[in-house]
């Protein structure tokens, strides 16, 4: 049994009189601990999968077990439990609180879970442990995101979900916040899904799924993860 | 182009319906509040400057007790500046039934003229117009209504005591309205002391018999056009009513001076009546006296006569006397001869009879013995031969017998044996066995029954035989004793003829007596006939002295009578004229100068109480419309900058495009111009009709039209929407413009948010430590957005002010009246009274007071009414009263400080206690004067001792002593404040009526000032609707700010819930914002509500009034708590509007 599994999964959107299946039978399984990527073109369904598989949306057919629970037929509470607990998120345009400084941004999520880790320690972790009482607009792109990731790592997820991470970042603070990631998931154990359309960065994950037009077209696993420095693109 | 512009208009309302009908909803709340409101005080003056206008209401109105006469009126009409003037009567009358006190007038023809609500006017002298009230009471039109005749006081008691209405009787022809009447709860005084008008009514002129009118109705030229509480008017009118007083300024004198004239007179003409009435009675019994002695004369003259002829004829009488015993004598003598006589003949007679008797019956018994005698030999005889008849038949028997047994022996039958057989059979009855026996047997069956009957017979016969004999001896024994008797009376009838032989000789002497007796009779018959006529003679005499005496006797009769009958009328016209001459001395000492009122408009306090109320609900208009548009404007004007920042992008892109500005804000000008029109027209159409109606309504208890006469002021409704339209459209053209200052990029770049900043609570470290992490993440949230922070505050004080503001005033409203009456104010009544009027009824009037077990107490005071000016405020009364007995009168009414309640006062030795809103209106403070124009027009300065507590009316309370200083005379008891028994169960108008039937008592009020309860009344309602519709708002400009604020920061809440916040967690997180907010409102809003009270309290009240202060705090929790319900019930909207927020969608990148 995978850590998670993904069964034919399916997510239908009525927009008038058409339907739009951003998902048409999605099947994969993750392994705890990995780093997954996942890859595809803009509007393959690679960010609807994200948000079902982090409990932000529902499917409508299918089944999504993780750690063995079955969250396709969550509830809405359980769902809430389940991205309380279970689930980090990092998004691509961070998402932070403005009205707080990047400490209480990341306390925010330390207030709601139990057994959190310290904030100032995960912001150390991130390397911001110079910027504790900065406000988001105080920061620069790359420390915000490191805020919004430490903010996730907080809360000790069993998944952290990354949407197109490095979207709004150059090259340079990209490259560090993977690099970020990938330390994150070989030292916490924590299993880390990075969705991205760059297919450069592939070669850095444990497993690779390549979503395209609604369906898994391939995915395949590399016994050698590359680390991020040995990548150029 | 228009019709995409339009289209897109349209598919932005749907897209945003909730935004769009929140800005109508507050516009046509704004706008019907505004119009409504702003609509009521000119709705209420409108109906009733229509009424006044259309009933051609009078400027002025004089009257005066009296009536006015000859002169009054030239003086009047004498005025410039008259356009038309009307004289009028007017009586006060008890209807027959019902016992309402009707005030009946005389129709007015075309001043002030009433107001038909239905039928007609009169047209003949015995119809009458009814009060439209009296309809309710049961009255129809076709119904007659009649009358009681009038009573009065102050009537003069004159001879000629000549009604007022040559009719008491009248026909309803409809009913009506009149200005003079315009509060229907409300009554007035009649005017006579009769207490207070039931209604009124209208009747023909010709109906009252009094030259003098009562009263007189102008209007001036120069008031033409003008309404009723225009300031022009009232200068003019009340000019006007200067200067008639100086014109009027002698009369009062001149009319007393008549009236004492009037009064002299009669008591002049009185004492003549009681002089010729004295004299009268000398007279009289001087006459009297005259025949008294002549009749003395008579009477003795008589006496002697009588005594002479009395004795004369004692004499002859004697000598008759005499003789007329000797002739007694002599009869008694014959009489028993008589008598005598008579005995013996009757005894003869009995004999006679006797022996008749006797004789008869022994013929009749002897001729009977003989009768008897023949008779039975004669059967004697018959009976012989009777028995030698039956012997014969026997033998016949015998022979018969003998030849049957011949028959029988020759048959061979032995006659024994036969004969023992038949005659067993026969004696045993056996016919039938004789039958067998044969023909034979038969027959001798038959010889042997015959045999035995013929010998019965003959037995029979025989003792009959016998019976005769023995009776035939006796008769012949009888017989034989008559004899004797026979004898004995032969010799009685000898005797008895003897007998009546001496009867007869009797008789003859007795005739003979008689006869003698007779004569002597005769001769004293003759000597008495002699004495008769001698005694006649005389006494003719005498009777002709006595006749004499008689008509002497009559004459003093007659003189008598006459004298009496005099003296009664002269005693009855010497009572009179007491009577009359006390009564003119009396009323002379109570006249006082007749009082001519003159009155305008205004002084009605009815009509002016009407306008009062309207201005006073105006002033309430402009604040709270006012203030409730702003908040609702705010409102508008942050949904309108709200929409506008969130189309930055359109915007931006649109301009990018290439469009002009005004392309571009077309659409949001639009978008506010619709919705603005929209709400406007809603509320324009439903604010004066319903809630100038609504305010009306509140106000027509003491109107008499419960509906207004409707119309629309169109200049609020067009100002209202104005203002709606600019708060939107405008504001919308306005914000989308300041947008477009920048360029397109940077409009269609995300608006960075807000930068986060510390906040100047941070620094204070000491709480801030203290603060858990949510307290201090809602501080920030609350202190980053300052504008809308404001904005909530603004808008949930001004809210909270306005419902703490209704609460409170209806606080100071129901308050009001149980502390006047049952802390301050003890008593309910105030009699007024005048005791010179009647000494009895005074005395009456004061065992009533002490006896009755209805009141309580009462205590004697002088009540006089005093008046204080000030320009800019009308004229204000004020009641002074003066105890009788101050300790007494303190009971009845308690005078306390304002400030501290537990301070009570006493009467001071110098100055006066002055009630405190007069003290407040005059600006006066303890030891300061107050200078009030008294009754009789002088200025009088009061020193004030102390202010006391009062909310209705005027007061100054002072020493008599003070008084007597102060105003030159002593006080002269005129009034008596009455405490009612409260255990006893008593009906207030039999009360009432009882107090008024006494002659001396004038007036009876009561204290608890119908017409004040009734405008606060009105007022609450007002309030109500305030409270309603403060409500309303409060829930709306909540709601509006909660969905601005959540719009605003949808991607901060969706992140939050994406981290895995509960519902619960989400709402909590924005609404401590909003409950933080909502409690600084609330206490701001307490702050401006106190403010708010106290301003209103001032202004709303008419001048003589106060509203009670103090706020309870039961408001303050009212207040808050609803603020806060609302609060929570806008936070479910939220909670549930968060837990539907799709995070994909409110998280999805700007691309």
């Amino acid at each position: 049994m995978a850590y998670v599994e993904v069964k034919n999964m399916y997510k239908r959107y009525k927009m008038g009189q058409s339907i739009i299946v951003a998902n048409n039978g999605i099947d994969f399984s993750l392994e705890k601990g990995e780093f997954v990527v996942i890859v595809g073109p803009s509007g393959a369904g690679k960010s609807t999968v994200l948000n079902i598989l982090g409990g932000m949306d529902t499917c409508d057919e299918g089944q999504i077990l993780v750690d063995g629970k079955n969250i396709a037929t969550a509830n809405a509470y359980e769902l809430t439990k389940y991205r309380r607990y279970d689930i980090g998120f990092v998004f691509q345009f961070y998402n932070l609180i403005p009205n707080l400084t990047a400490k209480e941004n990341v306390e925010l999520a330390s207030q709601i879970v139990k057994n959190a880790l310290d904030a100032e320690k995960v912001m150390d972790m991130v390397g911001l442990a110079h910027r504790l009482n900065n406000f988001p607009a105080q920061l620069s792109g790359g420390e915000q995101q490191r805020v919004a990731i430490a903010r996730a790592l907080a809360k000790k997820p069993k998944l952290l979900l990354c949407d197109e991470p490095t979207g709004a970042l150059d090259y340079k603070t990209g490259k560090a916040i993977l690099q970020l990631l990938q330390d994150t998931c070989l030292k916490t154990g924590t299993t880390v899904v990075v969705i991205t359309h760059n297919q450069a960065i592939a070669p850095i994950a444990h497993r690779v799924i390549e979503i395209n037009d609604a369906k898994v077209r391939n995915m395949h696993l590399n016994q050698n993860p590359k680390s991020i420095q040995e990548i150029e693109w | 182009m228009k019709i995409a512009l339009l289209k897109d208009i349209y598919r932005e309302i749907r897209y945003s319906l909730p935004r769009f009908l929140s800005i109508m909803l507050m516009i046509s709340l704004g706008v019907f509040v505004y119009s409504g409101l702003k609509g009521s005080a000119p709705l209420m003056r409108n109906t009733m400057n229509d009424f006044t206008t259309k009933t051609n209401m009078a400027d002025l109105k004089i009257e005066t007790i009296l009536g006015l006469d000859r002169k009054d009126m030239s003086l009047i009409l004498s005025g410039q500046d008259i356009s038309t003037a009307e004289f009028h009567y007017s009586v006060d009358l008890n209807t027959a039934d019902s016992d309402l006190l009707i005030q009946l007038q005389s129709l007015p023809k075309t001043i002030s003229i009433p107001y038909l609500t239905a039928g007609r006017l009169p047209e003949n002298a015995n119809e009458i117009l009814l009060d439209h009230s009296l309809q309710a009471k049961g009255y129809q039109i076709g119904q007659v209504i009649s009358f009681k005749k009038e009573i009065s006081k102050f009537r003069f008691r004159t001879d000629e005591q000549e009604n007022t209405l040559k009719r008491y009787k009248f026909q309803i022809t409809g009913f009506c309205y009149h200005p003079e009447f315009t509060n229907p709860n409300l009554k007035r005084e009649a005017s006579d002391g009769l207490g207070k008008l039931d209604g009124f009514a209208f009747i023909s002129e010709k109906n009252f018999n009094s030259d003098d009118y009562r009263f007189a109705r102008l209007k001036l030229n120069q008031a033409d056009g003008l309404t009723s509480e225009s300031p022009i008017y009232k200068e003019i009118t009340s000019n006007y009513k200067k200067n008639l007083r100086t014109v009027l300024i002698g009369r009062p004198k001149l009319r007393l001076r008549d009236l004492k004239k009037e009064a002299m007179d009669q008591i002049r003409d009185n004492e003549k009546k009681l002089t010729d009435a004295q004299r009268q009675i000398k007279d009289a019994r001087n006459q009297l006296d005259l025949a008294n002695r002549e009749l003395t004369d008579g009477e003795d003259q008589l006496d002697r006569q009588k005594k002479n002829l009395a004795n004369q004829i004692q004499k002859a009488e004697s000598d008759i006397q005499k003789a007329e015993n000797q002739l007694n004598l002599a009869k008694s003598n014959l009489d028993q001869g008589l008598a005598a006589y008579h005995l013996e003949k009757s005894e003869w007679e009995n004999g006679k009879k006797q022996y008749s008797e006797g004789h008869l019956a022994l013929i009749n018994g002897k001729t009977q013995l003989k009768q008897e005698q023949d008779k039975l030999q004669k059967n004697l005889d018959q009976l012989e031969i009777g028995i030698s008849q039956i012997e014969k038949a026997l033998m016949e028997l015998d022979a018969a017998e003998k030849q049957l047994f011949s028959a029988l022996s020759a048959l061979g039958i032995t006659p024994d044996a036969f004969k023992l057989k038949v005659s067993t059979a026969v004696k045993n009855n056996q016919t039938s066995l004789i039958e067998a026996m044969g023909d034979a047997a038969v027959n001798y069956a038959a010889i042997i029954q015959n045999r035995q009957k013929l010998l019965l017979q003959k037995k029979e016969l025989l003792r009959n035989q016998q019976k005769i004999q023995v009776s035939l001896k006796m008769i012949a024994d009888e017989l034989v004793k008559l004899e004797p008797k026979e004898m004995d009376l032969k010799k009685i009838k000898s005797t008895l003829d003897l007998a009546e032989i001496a009867l007869r000789n009797a008789k003859a002497d007795l005739d003979k007596g008689q006869a003698e007796y007779k004569l002597g009779i005769e001769k004293l018959e003759l000597s008495r006939r002699d004495l008769t006529s001698q005694v006649n003679s005389a006494w003719e005499k005498i009777n002709q002295a006595e006749t004499e005496l008689t008509k002497a006797r009559q004459k003093y009769e007659d003189g008598k009578d006459k004298f009496e009958e005099e003296e009664k009328e002269a005693n009855d016209k010497i009572a009179d004229g007491k009577a009359k001459i006390a009564d003119a001395k009396k009323i002379l000492k109570a006249l006082k100068e007749p009082a001519y009122k003159i009155q305008t408009r205004d002084d009605l306090s009815q009509y002016y109480l009407y306008y009062d109320s309207a201005q006073r609900m105006e002033f309430l208009s402009n604040i709270f419309p006012v203030f409730f548009f702003l908040i609702a404007m705010l409102v508008c004007l942050s949904t309108m900058t709200r929409m506008a920042e969130e189309h930055r992008g359109q915007i931006g892109t649109l301009k990018a495009l290439g469009y002009n500005n005004w392309d571009i804000s077309k659409k949001y000008f639009y978008y506010g111009l619709f919705s603005s029109v929209i709400g406007g027209i809603i509320g324009v159409c439903l604010g004066q009709p319903i809630l100038s109606r609504a305010v009306y309504s509140a106000y027509n208890d003491i109107f008499i039209f419960q509906k207004p006469f409707f119309k629309m002021f169109w200049q609020y409704n067009i100002i209202s929407v104005l203002i709606g339209i600019a708060c939107t459209a405008l504001v919308a053209f306005i914000v989308v413009n300041k947008h477009l200052h920048f360029n397109a990029a940077a409009l269609m770049r995300p608006k960075a948010p807000k930068n986060g900043t510390k906040i100047a609570l941070e620094r204070i470290i000491f709480i801030w430590k203290r603060m858990s992490f949510l307290q201090k993440v809602t501080a920030r949230n609350m202190f980053r957005y300052k504008a809308r922070m404001l904005m909530a505050i603004l808008g949930i004080s001004g809210c909270t002010s306005l419902v703490f503001l209704g609460f409170a005033l209806r606080d100071s409203v129901s308050h009001l009246l149980p502390i006047q009456f049952e802390q301050l104010t003890h008593y309910q009544y105030m009699v007024i009274y005048d005791e010179d009027l009647s000494e009895s009824a005074a005395a009456d009037f004061r065992t009533y007071l002490k006896k009755t077990s209805a009141i309580r107490q009462s205590s004697t005071i002088y009540l006089e009414s005093a008046d204080w000016n000030k320009k800019g405020l009308s004229t204000q009364t004020i009641q002074m009263i003066i105890p009788q007995n101050p300790q007494d009168f303190l009971e009845l009414q308690t005078l306390r400080s304002p400030e501290n309640t537990k301070k009570t006062f006493t009467l001071p030795k110098e100055g006066a206690i002055l009630t405190d809103k007069l003290a407040k209106l005059a600006q006066v403070k303890v030891g300061d004067t107050l200078e009030v124009i008294d009754e009789d027009n002088r200025k009088i300065q009061i020193l004030i001792a102390a202010i006391s507590e009062n909310y209705l009316g005027h007061y100054l309370y002072m020493s008599k002593n003070y008084y007597t200083r102060l105003f030159g005379e002593n006080p002269a008891w005129n009034a008596k404040a009455i405490l009612l028994n409260s255990d006893q169960d008593i009906n207030e108008d039999t009360f009432i009526s009882e107090l008024l039937d006494f002659d001396v008592v004038l007036s009876v009020a009561e204290t608890n000032f119908a017409s004040a309860s009734q405008s606060l009344e009105s007022l609450d309602i007002v309030v109500g609707i305030m409270i309603l519709l403060s409500s309303l708002l409060a829930f709306v400009v909540l709601y509006n700010l909660s969905n601005i604020n959540i719009s605003e920061r949808m991607r901060e809440l969706s992140t939050i819930k994406v981290l895995g916040f509960f519902p619960q967690e989400l709402t909590a997180y924005v609404y401590r914002e909003t409950f933080s907010l909502s409690i600084i409102g609330i206490g701001l809003g307490y702050i401006l509500g106190i403010l708010l009270h106290k301003m209103i309290l001032e202004v709303i009240v008419p001048d003589a009034f106060q509203l009670y202060a103090k706020i309870f705090p039961m408001t303050y929790l009212i207040a808050a708590i609803m603020t806060l319900i609302f609060s929570v019930i806008v936070m479910i909207f939220v909670h549930f509007r968060l837990k539907r927020i799709d995070m994909v969608e409110a998280l999805k990148s700007y691309e």
